[in-house]
Formats: C-alpha cells, structure tokens, sequence
C-alpha cells in the first residue's frame, strides 16, 4: 500500500493477488435489475414507461412532434440537470421566469410564446380569472390546450410527453394563481388522453386546484378518494397532508 | 413564486414562516421536485445497490432494501441540499443495511445459502471467472470483517470516497479513518491469504 501525503491507493488499483483482484471486482460489479428500477419508479409515483421492454415505434416526424421534441430539449437545457435517459422519456419540468428558446421549427415560434406566456402571464391576467371552468377557455389557455393535443402522436413515448406539457401547462396556471383556468385544462387533458398515464399527478392538481378555487369540500372528497384507492406512494403522502391540514 | 422553483432554494427549517410555506409547497404539485427524485434514480440506483450489498445485504433481500432506501430519501427529500444527494444516499443506505442485518440476526430460521459461507478455492482460473462464485467468497470475507473496519473499507475501496469524506460521513476523525482503513486492508488481505491457502477461520482483530 503506498501512502503518498497520507491518500493509500485503492487497492484495486495495485491488488496483491488474482484473486484479489477478483473479489474487488465482484464488490463494483453490483446493479439494480431493471425490475427492481420499475418498482422504485413506481413506488415513488413517476413515469417508467421508458424502461418497457418492447421497444417503442420510431417517432413520426410530423410538426406537432418535432415542435414537442424541440421544446422538450430546450426545457430540459434550462432546468434541472437531467440525464439522456430523462431526456428521452419527456420529463418536463417547469420553467419559472426563464427564457426557453426552442428550436427553429416552422410552428414553434406561436407555441413557444403561449407556453413561456402561461408561465409568465402580463399583469393584465386578473380579468381573465373571471373565465368559468367550462369548455369557454381564455384564448391563451385554449391555445395551450390545443399545443398539448395536436403533439398527440402514436408512439406511447410521445404520448407521455404530450400529457407532461398538458399537465405542466395547467400546473403553471395553478401557481400563477388561476386555478379556474388550471381546472379548465385538466377537463381539456381528460378528454384528450382516455386513457392517462399521468392520472395520478393530474388528480392531485385536481384537488389542489379546486381548494385554491373555493371548491373545498369537493377537493376533500376527492383527497379521501385518492387516498383510499391509492393507499402507497409518495403522491398520497402529499394529499394526506392536504386532508390533515 | 415560490411553488414554482426547483428544491434548490428550498427554504431552510430555521425560520418558521419559511416553515408554514415549505409545508404547502411539497405538500402538492413540486414537478421540481419529481424531476429531482427521477435524477437520483437514474443516477444512483446501482450505487445504491452497491453500498447495501457490501454492507451485507443479501441478494433475497437487496431488492426489497433499495426500495425502502429510495423510499425513505423520497420522503426527505426536502431536508437534501442539492449536490448532496450522493452522500445523503449512502448515509440512508448504510442505515437501511444495519437494519436488514439486525432483522436477519433476530431470524432464527435463516436460508443456509444466506450465511456468509466460507467459500473453497478450488484453484481453476473457472472459479476466478466465475461472478457468482466470487461474490459469494467476498461476502464471506466482508461478513467476517469487523463492522466499523467493514464500512470504511467499502466506502473507500468500492464508493471511492475520500478519507475526508467518509470522516464527514460518519462523524469521526479523519485519523480513525485512516488507522480503519489500515487494519480493515489487513483483515481483508489475511483473509484473502487464509482461502487462498485452503484454510478457512476467521481473522482475530
């Protein structure tokens, strides 16, 4: 073991033996099953649907996706750090006060600017909260709606990265202090994914969102709900402190 | 807004209106705080995997171990400061495996094959090769060591982590870590000698 300036060197580095070697080996070779990666997934309430088996169909290279793929990317620039694999999976993470710029596709200019304005609405937003939570969305917000569901495309990878940017979109709504709007969106999102992989995220919005408008019994209904029928998992760990509040 | 910012400005615990906000704020809706977690996972899964099976571990029960790991880091995530969540890992990891171990022990009806058993050198460069085989010899040898020359060891020769911040880690002197890591060096070797020249018993401290 050579000690210089009192740093030994791993041992693996100078092992005695063959055998040492070997068994130091075995010690790093230790890895988490893709199983055992699922169900961590999955027990903390997010997405995994990237680590399916099979694989996933190419992506169509229609404008909708492209403009979602570019601002995916660009989203994922600017946030947190994420890996390629994350990247690949459409995890979005919202952008507060940020300048996202996308790519230059021919339709991401319009979209791009609904979506940093609905993260940044301009001060004259009060008159819009006054909208009612029905198919009668403000222009802006049905924009964004309409963004979210024309990337709708077949591949499932694609899919999940639509209901991101829907979620997202009703999630910055909610915390730029219109939850009406926010409800809007989440009808918007219920009508455009049948069958939602973001149930779970999108109903505890839900809840949020209708406690912040006034609608508190419903949203305890609805807590109590999500709490019986999704008794583990992070996410319930959340809607009880809601319902302990 | 606060509610829109990623964790890493999460307020701190000192300040009690910081307190009331930070409450409403993981209580729902943290995208932030969603793409954190995923990164963790993504990034130290098999470190994870890692730490607990060095620490004893056993291949039945390590799946199970690294869920509840990630789990108990999900639910304090908010006490992490971001750049911190390698060693916040190990620390809940190292806590996560004493756990499992006492669990084992209090067992009487423990598997034969969970048993660090003293694995035979049979001398063919197979064995050598042989992944399976020198997992179980290293478990032997690591279930032999003393607990404390066990943790350095593994966290510096496995984790590669730096004397200093093992010392951190686990709250000692740096010279305690350094004289661990000696001795643990020594048991380990000796060890390693005594299957290498057939004999198998267990190395005095």
């Amino acid at each position: 073991m050579t000690e210089s300036r009192g740093f030994p060197t791993r041992l693996l580095r100078q092992p005695s033996s063959i055998l040492e070697r070997a068994l130091l080996n075995a010690g790093t070779e230790v890895k988490a099953s893709d199983a055992t990666r699922v169900a961590v997934l999955e027990a903390l309430g997010l997405e995994h649907s990237h680590l399916a088996l099979v694989k996933p169909r190419p992506m169509p290279w229609r404008r909708g996706a492209f403009l979602l793929a570019a601002m995916v990317v660009s989203a994922a620039a600017v946030a947190v750090p994420l890996t390629r694999r994350n990247m690949a999976s459409g995890v979005v993470p919202p952008i507060a006060g940020k300048d996202v710029s996308a790519d230059g596709a021919p339709g991401a200019t319009r979209a791009h600017r609904a979506r940093t304005e609905a993260i940044n609405p301009p001060h004259a937003e009060s008159s819009e909260t006054k909208a009612t939570v029905t198919k009668d969305l403000p222009p802006r917000v049905a924009e964004e709606a309409s963004v979210a569901r024309n990337a709708v495309p077949a591949s499932g990878r694609n899919v999940l990265a639509a209901e991101l940017l829907a979620l997202d979109a009703a999630r910055a709504r909610l915390n730029s202090g219109d939850p009406r709007a926010a409800l809007g969106l989440l009808e918007s999102y219920q009508r455009d994914f049948p069958k939602p992989r973001l149930a779970l995220e999108a109903e505890v919005l839900r809840i949020d969102a209708l406690d912040r408008a006034g609608q508190s019994d419903l949203a305890r209904r609805r807590a109590e709900a999500f709490v019986q029928n999704h008794p583990k998992g992070v996410l319930t760990g959340r809607v009880r402190r809601y319902l302990e509040k | 807004m606060i509610l829109d910012f990623p964790s890493a400005i999460a307020p701190r615990h000192s300040h009690p209106a910081f307190g009331r906000v930070r409450e409403e704020w993981t209580a729902m809706n943290s995208p932030g705080r969603d793409a954190r977690l995923r990164a963790i996972v993504e990034e130290h899964l098999d470190m994870v995997a890692r730490v607990l099976r060095n620490a004893g571990v056993t291949e039945a029960q390590l799946d199970d171990e690294i869920q509840r790991t990630l789990i108990t880091v999900a639910r304090r995530l908010d006490d992490i400061r971001p750049g911190a969540e390698k060693s916040f890992l190990i620390q809940i990891a190292l806590r996560v495996a004493a756990h499992a171990r006492r669990t084992m022990a209090r067992r009487k009806e423990v598997d034969a094959e969970e048993l660090p058993e003293f694995v035979e050198l049979d001398r063919s460069p197979e064995q050598l090769t042989d992944q399976k085989q020198m997992r179980q010899m290293l478990d032997s040898v690591l279930g032999r060591m003393d607990d404390d020359l066990r943790l350095v060891f593994t966290l510096y020769e496995f984790e590669e982590m730096s004397m200093l911040d093992i010392a951190k880690l686990q709250s000692i002197p740096q010279g305690t870590v350094a004289s661990r890591l000696r001795r643990a060096r020594a048991q380990f070797r000796a060890m390693v000698a005594e299957v290498e020249h057939g004999r198998a018993s267990k190395v005095g401290a």
